[in-house]
């Protein structure tokens, strides 16, 4: 059963439109020859909608909290957000210079990292705390688009729908709920748009400015996930209330940037302009074309399901469906640079499922078969893609529950007071996962193996000053998975045509410097040759 | 009962502009889906164009026609949905619909079609077929 999950996700789960689009064609030739000429019934199809929506909902609630209790990572990139969190509340730069020895940048904005600086000082610095943060935002944004669902929807079509997004999430593994900026984005969405459809006047856009610019601050693209937001406010609080909500969001946006100085304006700038020379992949727009236009599917059939008389109509249902599609081209454009993807429209949901709320309030499907059809299709492909998804997620994160490296590696660090303890990135990284540790240990974050990923597909090789930190030393000791060759590892992007990811100078360096001297139960120790820690 | 299929008339201004577009947008597409086709039948399949979407300039360029495409089909597809009265038309109504202009209606879908085709399939065509392929 397993391996047949694991050819659907790897064949199918993809492809979400075409699978859907196969299905209605063959629930289409069910419903022809069904006895009932009314089949599938809107009111038996709004119960199987619903209970899978409250499956969904228990699902997704069990499934995060289980990710978050436990101290393993599942993605190469979760550990690097708790690292500059943590550097972040020491007082280190989030963005260093491009000629910096730190090599750990990112593109994100600040407010992807500041909740994991605030979050690991309130709680104390660990790898569960971090995870808990983006459970939490997940949670929450559910919460929200339920809360925010409630004005145009009664109980019960309000918890389909949130249902309805937690199975849509469930489809992405992890990505909705892991230690990266999508959970604070979803919250940031959904908070906005709870703010923006109960906005009382100015209160409301302030509320949802502030959302707004944590949304802008979190990713380069937060402009396009507001527009939708902005336009329900417009409508429904009018032209002071959207104004306050601009300039709330410009304001704080520029905060970090302005009050916080180990925040720099100036070189985040560099390396978001760095990236943007990447280019796009062609694959990667289909894929998110793809898609999207699931995404929409509920949408569509709503509004159209319903009896032309009952469709939503006027400037504020125009408005916010142009803005809804505009925000949806942008971030699936955007998101076919290397390394982004699908992911990336996951915060359109909530504010998808509030449209489709709109559009079925005071309609049923009654009037159209084909929408039924199509309805009780999206939910299938919906579930299929959701197991498929989790069993091969859920699988892969509990073969790591009983890992202790977490310990040994704080045991490790215990044992070496005033060392300076680094993790060495090899071919086989998920040991690496456990990284934070070291940073919690020694406040010091040399080199972040994903960020120099993302800098040499950027044209950006490591810097003489980075080659010259280890030679010297700056790190006492690396701990290297055991077994494995220190800086060893590929370069992942196709386009980098697996180049190592780590120069034969530097790794001549390191040799030149550093020398194995023991292991742990997980790890190998090279310790600098001239260093006291040895 | 769904509402009668109307007919594409001259004086429908959304008519008109989704047969005006079509001219601009999909000889330029279906060459980019052609030249795709051949990328996934022949060379790497998910490492399209690499050396002219590498290019900030051009990568925009080929996205913004892509997305154009799709914005043309979406507003095709809604059009036949809002004049036919119903998600799923009847083959008669679509014809009705698109009178005069079904042969444009037919080529944007099969150019759909060959862009949304499974990859394996261009694989299984540049290996057996055409003897290319990575």
């Amino acid at each position: 059963m397993v391996g047949l999950l694991e050819i659907v996700r790897l064949r199918v789960a993809g492809r979400p439109l075409l699978l859907c689009l196969a299905l209605a064609a063959a629930v289409w030739l069910v419903a022809r020859r069904s006895p009932h000429r009314a089949w599938p019934a809107s009111v038996t199809l709004g119960r199987t909608l619903a209970t899978i929506s409250l499956v969904a909902l228990v699902a997704y609630a069990v499934i995060v909290v289980d990710y978050a209790r436990d101290p393993h990572y599942v993605d190469p990139a979760e550990p690097t957000m708790t690292a500059i969190g943590w550097l972040f509340a020491l007082g280190r730069p989030i963005y260093h210079g491009v000629d910096a020895a730190e090599r750990y940048a990112h593109i994100y904005g600040p407010m992807a990292f500041i909740p994991h600086g605030v979050v690991l000082r309130l709680f104390g610095p660990s790898i569960g705390a971090s995870k808990w943060l983006g459970a939490a935002a997940a949670l929450l944004s559910l919460v929200c688009t339920f809360l925010a669902l409630r004005r145009v929807a009664p109980p019960w079509r309000a918890l389909t729908l949130t249902g309805a997004c937690a199975l849509a999430w469930l489809g992405f593994r992890h990505y909705t709920f892991w230690t990266r900026p999508e959970p604070l984005q979803l919250l940031c969405v959904s908070a906005g748009l709870l703010a923006s459809v109960r906005a009382r006047g100015v209160i409301g856009g302030v509320a949802l400015g502030i959302c707004a610019g944590l949304l802008w601050n979190l990713k380069i693209t937060g402009p396009l996930y507001t527009l939708p937001l902005l336009v329900i406010l417009w409508h429904g609080a009018g032209a002071r209330a959207t104004l306050a909500a601009t300039g709330v969001a410009v304001a704080v946006f520029a905060w970090p940037f302005a009050a916080l100085p180990n925040v720099s304006f100036r070189d985040y700038l560099t390396w978001v302009r760095l990236s943007s020379q990447n280019g796009l992949l062609l694959s990667m727009l289909r894929q998110n074309m793809e898609w999207a236009a699931f995404f929409l599917l509920p949408l569509l059939v709503s509004y159209y399901g319903a009896r032309p008389d009952d469709r939503p109509r006027g400037g504020s249902w125009r408005g916010l469906i142009a803005a809804l599609v505009v925000g949806i081209g942008g971030v699936c454009v955007a998101a076919s640079k290397p390394g982004a993807g699908v992911y990336h429209l996951l915060p359109f949901l909530p504010i998808v499922a509030w449209a489709t709320a709109r559009a079925l309030a005071g309609a049923s499907l009654d009037h159209d078969r084909g929408a039924r059809v199509l309805a009780l299709s999206c939910a299938i492909t919906a579930c299929l893609i959701a197991i498929a998804q989790q069993t091969s997620f859920l699988t892969l994160a509990h073969a790591r529950h009983t890992w202790r490296d977490t310990e040994d590696v704080r045991a490790f660090a215990a044992s070496h007071p005033g060392a300076i303890v680094a993790m060495a990135y090899s071919g086989d990284d998920e040991l690496t996962f456990v990284r934070p540790e070291l940073v919690f240990a020694s406040g010091s974050y040399l080199i972040d193996a994903p960020a120099v990923q993302e800098h040499q597909l950027s044209g950006v090789a490591l810097p003489q000053a980075t080659i010259d930190a280890v030679r010297d030393c700056r790190i006492d000791i690396w701990l290297v998975p055991r077994g494995a060759a220190p800086f060893e590892g590929l370069n992942r992007y196709p386009a980098m045509a697996r180049t190592p990811l780590f120069s034969d100078r530097f790794r001549t360096a390191f040799h030149a410097s550093y020398v194995r001297d023991g292991a742990t139960r997980y790890f190998d120790i090279w310790t600098c040759r001239t260093s006291r820690a040895r | 009962m769904p509402d009668e299929p109307r007919t594409m008339t001259g004086h429908d201004r959304a008519a008109t502009w989704l047969w005006r577009t079509w001219w601009l947008l999909m000889p330029a597409f279906a060459g980019l889906v052609l030249r795709l086709v051949f990328e996934r039948t022949c060379a790497a399949p998910y490492e399209l164009l690499p050396s002219l979407t590498s290019i900030p300039v051009l990568a925009w360029l080929f996205a913004g026609l892509y997305l154009a495409a799709h914005a043309w089909m979406a507003a095709a597809l809604l059009f036949t949905i809002e004049r036919g009265g119903s998600l799923v038309p009847t083959r008669a109504g679509v014809r009705r619909i698109w009178r005069g202009h079904l042969l444009q209606l037919t080529l944007a879908i099969v150019l759909f079609a060959i862009e949304y085709g499974p990859v394996p399939l261009w694989q299984a065509v540049g290996q057996r077929v055409l003897r290319c392929g990575p």
